[in-house]
């Protein structure tokens, strides 16, 4: 869906992207992580046709950015992290606008305009004028704008930056609707926990280079990379939870070929082979065992645990390269 | 109807906005017919045209520059630059859209005063008059779109939102009423005529182009009618520019082609010392020397895109040269080649120190665009303004000091001179030499500071991973904006 191939974007002051190369699936909802600086902003613009860049190639449904931006501008949505509304516009107006922009036929237009409002949960608000909406009822006009006309990728800049708890649920709920649609989506963020909910995959820039093995599951695996088959999750992660302390308790679980991935306060995390029947085996052996088991609940792999083991991938590597020379 | 003059009108056309420009407009009638009271037939029309420049020529071109400029500061352009459509579409809505409140004043005033007119004179006679006004209109508006585009790309090129006041309208003003006036000068004696008794009936010198007779009003009519199509495709090029089209690059070349031979085409006066060739040529190199002036200062001081340029020239791949050129080049070529035939004419016709002054006003234009560059592709991008009294400042006050200290010798380093032949030349050519090379060493440097300016919090020590260091399970949200040591871009 989005291919992105040795990508350079220099600023007179430096360069923002060192030869950036990933692929973004159809369906996937990719967060593009990152501090200050990375470049994920500059890389986002570059997919969107908004910059040129210096030098590489990006497609969005097989459209060149460079070769046919206009075609590129007309299949996004794309929402910058700093955007602005016509605030003496009312909603339906600005709908109006941004749908018939985009190319959405006057017939059309009507129904688009309702459906992206409902989408966002703006129907009842359509003849406010957009200078009268809350923040959050702001973001969710902007987002409407992307959506009114049916693009296939959206590109979320920030799009939870300076919203209240209530706003950031509302946003994740109408991130996981566009994606169980069947939309793209990247969504960059600076705090990892909000793009938990609804992220599938996630690729870390740092210093505009890829951090890591590239776009990652939030599982911790690599994703697919162009051309390759789906590969099957190797292990799932579940805690056992022990009323009292065991001793000796790697060793019985050893003793139980149950793998250990580490232990904390309380409890052990254990890697099974994914499905419902090796977690009751596991289960009904550790009980077995007499093991004084209080809770056992999988794990979903969160986008944190992604992020350390791609950081620390990174600072291993750069462990390695420094030290080469010396040997 | 298009989408974005659609837009205006929503935000514009709104009925109590055109009611007070009504009002406005039939209060200054109304002030023009209580001080005259019906004694002179031509006050009408004066208040009609006073309406018409107002609303026309200065409040339009303001909206018109503002329906991009104000995008960028509300942070909707990017949103416009997304849609579907196309930069035509894009480029006649703004264009129409934004003129829809000044038009509103400014037409019916037009139409008054043509009726008036009308009746005073001839049909015909207003209707050339209508004719001329609304291309003077069009070339205006476009013009005020077409400066808020390039201020815009300008800006973004040095990182900085565009201004709020803009010199390039006052700049294209200017060069109407010089126009006006060199008009005005050439036909002095029939334009009374034509104020007095409303015909056109052509009785002072006739204007030679090309070896034909016109008559100058009629000439400067149509030549200003050119110039608002040329305006308007002038502002849809940049607006492709804008969507991340490319331009065809040889258009430019082909307007700076056209319009040193529109220049060149003009016939030396009957009393003029030089031939009619030298007479052409010297008037095409100044047009060319003007446009190279033009470009320097219009084009974005995006040092990415110089840097390529560069490449492309050192690693000789025509294609990217031709893509990659910056506006100067085409202009710059062509004063150079006419120039020097220039002089070499001259050096035959009128002697030696004619074609040195020649080749010397080249060497300067050389130096002066070294100047521009220089200050342009600085660290800190000099605005426009800074760049004009910088390059005045080198003409005067280097031609003073000069003066001081060497006489007419010190004098010659800093302007086009003859005393002695060839020094000039000589001084221009190495002063030329000097700041170009700063200037190409300027474009090749990084920027002292990071041009986008660095966002979020200062440094905490508590909570900074150091760079690469992978960030430790805490209980709260990871948050990356925390710095990390990376250069902000």
């Amino acid at each position: 869906m989005i291919d992105v191939e040795a990508l350079v974007f220099d600023y007179p002051s430096s360069r923002a992207l060192h030869g950036v190369s990933f692929v973004v699936r159809a369906g996937a909802v990719l967060a593009l992580v990152g501090p200050n600086g990375a470049g994920k902003s500059t890389l986002m613009r570059c997919i969107a046709a908004l910059d040129t860049p210096t030098d590489g190639v990006v497609t969005v449904q097989g459209l060149d950015t460079q070769v046919d931006p206009r075609g590129v501008h007309a299949a996004i949505g794309y929402l910058p992290d700093a955007y602005g509304l016509y605030d003496a516009l009312s909603v339906r107006q600005c709908l109006i606008y941004a749908a018939q922009s985009r190319g959405v036929s006057a017939a059309t237009t009507p129904a688009a305009v309702l459906s992206a409002a409902a989408k966002v949960g703006l129907s009842d608000r359509l003849d406010s004028l957009a200078g009268h909406l809350s923040r959050g009822l702001r973001q969710r006009l902007a987002i409407a704008q992307t959506l009114v006309h049916s693009p296939r990728v959206l590109l979320l800049d920030e799009p939870a930056s300076g919203l209240d708890p209530d706003a950031r649920s509302s946003l994740s709920a109408l991130i996981r609707s566009l994606a169980a649609d069947g939309m793209t989506l990247i969504v960059s963020s600076h705090i990892l926990s909000e793009l938990e909910d609804y992220c599938t995959e996630m690729l870390m820039l740092r210093e505009g280079q890829v951090v890591g093995d590239g776009v990652v599951r939030t599982d911790g695996r690599k994703a697919v990379e162009r051309d390759e088959a789906p590969e099957a999750p190797p292990f799932a992660l579940v805690r056992v939870v022990f009323a009292a302390p065991v001793e000796d308790l790697q060793a019985r679980l050893a003793a139980l070929d149950l793998s250990l991935e580490r232990l904390e306060e309380g409890a052990a995390i254990l890697r099974l082979t994914p499905g419902a029947e090796a977690e009751a085996q596991a289960l009904s052996a550790l009980v077995a065992a007499g093991l004084p088991v209080s809770g056992f609940s999988p794990i979903k792999p969160s986008l944190e645990d992604a992020y350390r083991s791609a950081n620390a991938k990174m600072t291993e590597d750069q462990t390695t390269s420094d030290q080469g020379p010396q040997a | 109807m298009n989408p974005e003059l659609r837009r205006h009108l929503w935000l514009d056309a709104q009925p109590r906005r055109l009611i007070i420009g009504w009002a406005g407009l039939a209060g200054l009638f109304l002030v023009v017919w209580l001080i005259d009271r019906g004694r002179d037939p031509h006050a009408f029309v004066f208040a009609g045209g006073l309406a018409f420049v107002i609303g026309a020529l200065i409040w339009s071109p303001r909206e018109a520059r503002a329906a991009v400029t104000d995008e960028v500061h509300a942070r909707t352009w990017d949103f416009q630059r997304l849609s579907a459509l196309s930069a035509w579409s894009m480029t006649w809505g703004k264009l129409v859209g934004s003129a829809a409140r000044p038009w509103a004043f400014a037409a019916p005033g037009l139409l008054i005063a043509a009726l008036q007119l009308a009746s005073i004179s001839s049909v015909s006679h207003a209707l050339f008059w209508v004719l001329t006004a609304l291309g003077l209109g069009v070339f205006m508006q476009a013009s005020g779109l077409a400066v808020g585009l390039i201020e815009i790309r300008k800006s973004r090129a040095v990182g900085k939102p565009p201004g709020l006041r803009s010199a390039g309208l006052w700049i294209v003003t200017l060069c109407l009423l010089v126009l006006g006036a060199a008009v005005w000068v050439h036909t002095h004696a029939v334009w009374t005529i034509h104020i007095q008794t409303g015909t056109l009936t052509a009785s002072g010198q006739p204007l030679i182009w090309w070896g034909g007779r016109y008559e100058p009003v009629r000439f400067a009519a149509v030549s200003l009618i050119a110039a608002a199509v040329l305006g308007v495709g002038w502002a849809w090029r940049l607006m492709r520019l804008e969507l991340q089209l490319r331009n065809f690059p040889w258009a430019w070349a082909l307007f700076v082609a056209l319009a040193a031979l529109y220049v060149a085409g003009f016939d030396p006066p009957a009393d003029s010392d030089a031939s009619v060739l030298e007479h052409r040529l010297t008037f095409a190199g100044a047009a060319l020397s003007a446009l190279a002036y033009l470009g320097a200062l219009i084009e974005p001081a995006d040092r990415v895109r110089a840097r390529q340029f560069i490449d492309a020239v050192l690693s000789v791949r025509p294609d990217r040269i031709v893509w990659t050129a910056p506006l100067i080049a085409e202009p710059t070529a062509l004063a150079i080649l006419v120039l020097v035939w220039d002089a070499g004419v001259r050096a035959g016709d009128m002697g030696r120190p004619s074609a040195l002054m020649t080749l010397a006003g080249l060497a300067f234009l050389l130096r002066d665009l070294g100047v521009i560059a220089a200050l342009r592709f600085g660290p800190r991008g000099r605005s426009d303004a800074t760049v004009i009294i910088s390059l005045i400042l080198l003409y005067v006050v280097g031609a003073a000091a000069g003066s001081l200290f060497a006489g007419a010798h010190g004098q010659a380093l800093f302007i086009p001179s003859l005393d002695p032949p060839g020094l000039s030349g000589l001084a221009g050519l190495v002063e030329a030499a000097l700041v170009w090379t700063y200037a190409l060493w300027r474009i090749g440097r990084p920027a002292k500071a990071p041009l986008r300016p660095p966002s979020f919090q200062a440094p905490t020590e508590k909570t900074a991973p150091a760079s690469g260091e992978a960030a430790v399970a805490h209980s709260e949200p990871i948050d990356l904006a925390r710095p990390t040591g990376a250069d902000p871009l």
